[in-house]
């Protein structure tokens, strides 16, 4: 098999989808295995699947952070009881304290402003008027303060640290064990040219899509929240992990056995056929988001729908009826030609209104395309500039629209008739934007093909 | 001359349902454009010294449309063994093409385009190019409501 067919069959692999079987399953299992090893990290031995990234983001890290505060809370707890009772009575008296001023700042402030007004009003009883009013701000002050505790701010504080340093641990050790993926110094090996080909033609896909993922603001379903809770729960109860010791031993004879020069011959080698299984698994394993953590690793099922267009050399999510990219949980996403939308804009289109309050330019511009220039430009009210003879092209004309409200910038859309009629149902009037400092058709007609305009006029045929 | 359909045959395909196959295809030297592509005289002088090669049996594929899956071939005609192509893409330009005298070019498309007969000159084909446009924010405005005249 030729390197480039073999390039073929890895990106048909990755435009695969459906469930993983089994095998699938083990063999990415057992790269990741080879992988912690190769980083010099213990084998969890935990590997949780779930149905989208978006659950596994949201296990793995709520995973991280209640790791690590069950670990802080264990070393902290040997303080005693004594120690947790100190804390707690200086807790109290710092609360006290803080109530304290506030009421006491207040009701200085409450008598202060009512000992003014009493003046200016000259009220006989103002003693009682003053007392009565640094009373109600005393109150007030106090009532204020105990509401915006302090405590259940620094509360809040603690768990926010918590989870960011789990966050940053927990992409670290992912960095870690993809650089040792991709360093090779793990089997399967994999030429660098085949990988080169493949990243080309699948990598779009990828990170568009991750890309989409990132985006996604929170987890909406209640369904997922459930699964990441049950997924908490079980790797906290799980029983301890491989030893550590033998994991280092392991970690060390791995490392010997694919030493610098060792690895870069066996990266040098040309792909035997024996390796085509191995490699192809990993050209799967790209499309399979996981999670690493020393403690546990989380690997998301690979999409059950993957819809894809080749342009300019690879592949890029797309399409027009439907989600691009679904998983076997409901997540969805939209693509148009590897622009991200939000799925309105594929299921029922938006109006011209929607498409111009919508934050995106790229967006804007795919559901522009989406409707259709033509119809864009009926509804959006576009006006005709000017019309003329489309040259060689006898009976049809070139016409020239611009927005009068100025949402298209400095472009003008040239609307033009094929010059041939076309077999299928779809329209053969067509519309193109140039740009908009153009005021003839045929200039714009003739910068579209960077031709001289006296010479477009010439044209004698039009097919 | 070529008929459309022995210049379609010459890439395999089947004539349009819209073409006479039995029509000549018109040989012309000045401007012509075949969708997307435009087939346009340059002066013999702007044609790189070097580089040009005769047209295969097979013919060229100047352009491939990976969206419609169509294709422009480029083949030369009767009795024309010394037309010449050299690709050299450079913003919209794909090529150029020498068409010694009383020689002849084929521009074939294999959708609904059909054929485009290239008499004796120097040439250069273009494909299109769009206006990048930057599709502006409106932001959302209350109109206020019209008063009827009753």
């Amino acid at each position: 098999m030729t390197v480039i067919d073999f390039v073929a069959q890895c990106r048909r692999r990755f435009l695969t989808c459906g469930p993983l079987p089994d095998r699938d399953r083990a063999a990415i299992v057992g790269q990741l295995h080879r992988a912690y090893l190769a980083a010099g990290l213990a084998w969890p031995g935990r590997v949780w699947w779930v149905p989208s990234p978006l659950v596994g983001d949201l296990a793995a890290r709520t995973a991280a952070a209640t790791l690590l505060r069950e670990r802080q809370r264990r070393t902290t707890a040997p303080a005693g009881r004594g120690r947790r009772a100190a804390v707690a009575v200086g807790a109290v008296v710092r609360e006290v304290y803080n109530v304290g001023v506030a009421v006491v700042i207040s009701a200085v402030c409450g008598a202060g402003g009512a000992a003014l007004l009493a003046v200016v009003v000259e009220d006989r009883q103002r003693v009682g008027f003053v007392v009565f009013c640094a009373v109600l701000a005393g109150l007030l002050g106090g009532a204020s303060t105990l509401t915006r505790s302090d405590r259940s701010q620094r509360a809040d504080a603690a768990v926010r640290a918590t989870h960011d340093r789990a966050v940053t641990d927990l992409d670290a050790t992912g960095r870690r064990v993809l650089a040792a993926l991709l360093d090779v110094g793990v089997p399967p090996p994999t030429d660098s040219t085949v990988d080169r080909q493949v990243e080309l033609a699948c990598g779009p896909v990828r990170t568009a899509v991750d890309a989409g993922l990132r985006s996604m603001a929170t987890v909406a379903s209640q369904n997922r929240r459930r699964r990441a809770t049950d997924l908490v729960r079980r790797i906290i109860d799980a029983p301890e992990p491989v030893t550590v010791a033998s994991a280092r031993v392991t970690a060390a004879l791995t490392r010997l056995a694919t030493g610098s020069a060792a690895a870069w011959r066996w990266r040098h080698r040309t792909v035997a056929v024996a390796d085509l299984d191995a490699v192809a698994t990993l050209a799967g394993a790209g499309h399979v988001w996981w999670w690493a953590h020393p403690e546990f690793v989380v690997v998301s099922e690979p999409p059950v729908e993957l819809h894809v267009e080749y342009a300019g050399g690879s592949y890029r999510p797309h399409r027009t009826d439907g989600p691009a990219v679904r998983w076997r949980d409901g997540l969805r996403l939209y693509f148009w030609h590897g622009t991200r939308v939000p799925a309105g804009l594929i299921e029922r289109g938006w109006t011209v209104d929607e498409i111009h309050r919508h934050h995106n330019s790229e967006v804007r511009r795919a559901a522009i395309e989406r409707m259709g220039w033509l119809t864009y430009i009926d509804r959006a009210g576009l006006r005709l500039v000017a019309s003329a003879p489309d040259p060689g092209n006898h009976p049809h004309e070139l016409r020239l629209y611009e927005d009068p409200r100025r949402r298209l910038g400095p472009t003008r859309v040239l609307v033009m008739t094929n010059g041939s009629p076309d077999g299928t149902d779809r329209p053969t009037v067509y519309a193109e934007t140039v740009p908009g400092h153009l005021d003839d058709p045929v200039e714009a007609a003739a910068w579209q093909y960077d031709c001289p305009v006296d010479v477009y006029r010439t044209l004698q045929r039009r097919t | 001359m070529h008929t459309y359909a022995s210049a379609l045959a010459l890439s395999a395909v089947a004539v349009p349902a819209h073409l006479d196959a039995d029509i000549a295809v018109p040989l012309l030297s000045g401007p012509q454009a075949q969708g997307d592509l435009l087939v346009v005289p340059v002066p013999a002088g702007s044609l790189p010294a070097s580089g040009l090669e005769p047209v295969a049996a097979t013919g060229v594929a100047v352009v491939h449309g990976e969206a419609t899956g169509n294709t422009h071939w480029l083949h030369a005609g009767f009795d024309s063994p010394d037309v010449r192509w050299r690709g050299d893409v450079d913003g919209v330009r794909l090529g150029y093409l020498l068409v010694p005298g009383g020689q002849s070019a084929l521009l074939v498309h294999t959708g609904e385009h059909g054929a485009n007969g290239i008499a004796a000159g120097t040439y250069a084909i273009h494909r299109k190019r769009e206006q990048a446009v930057l599709v502006d924010h409106a932001p959302f405005t209350i109109v206020a409501p019209r008063l009827h005249e009753d």
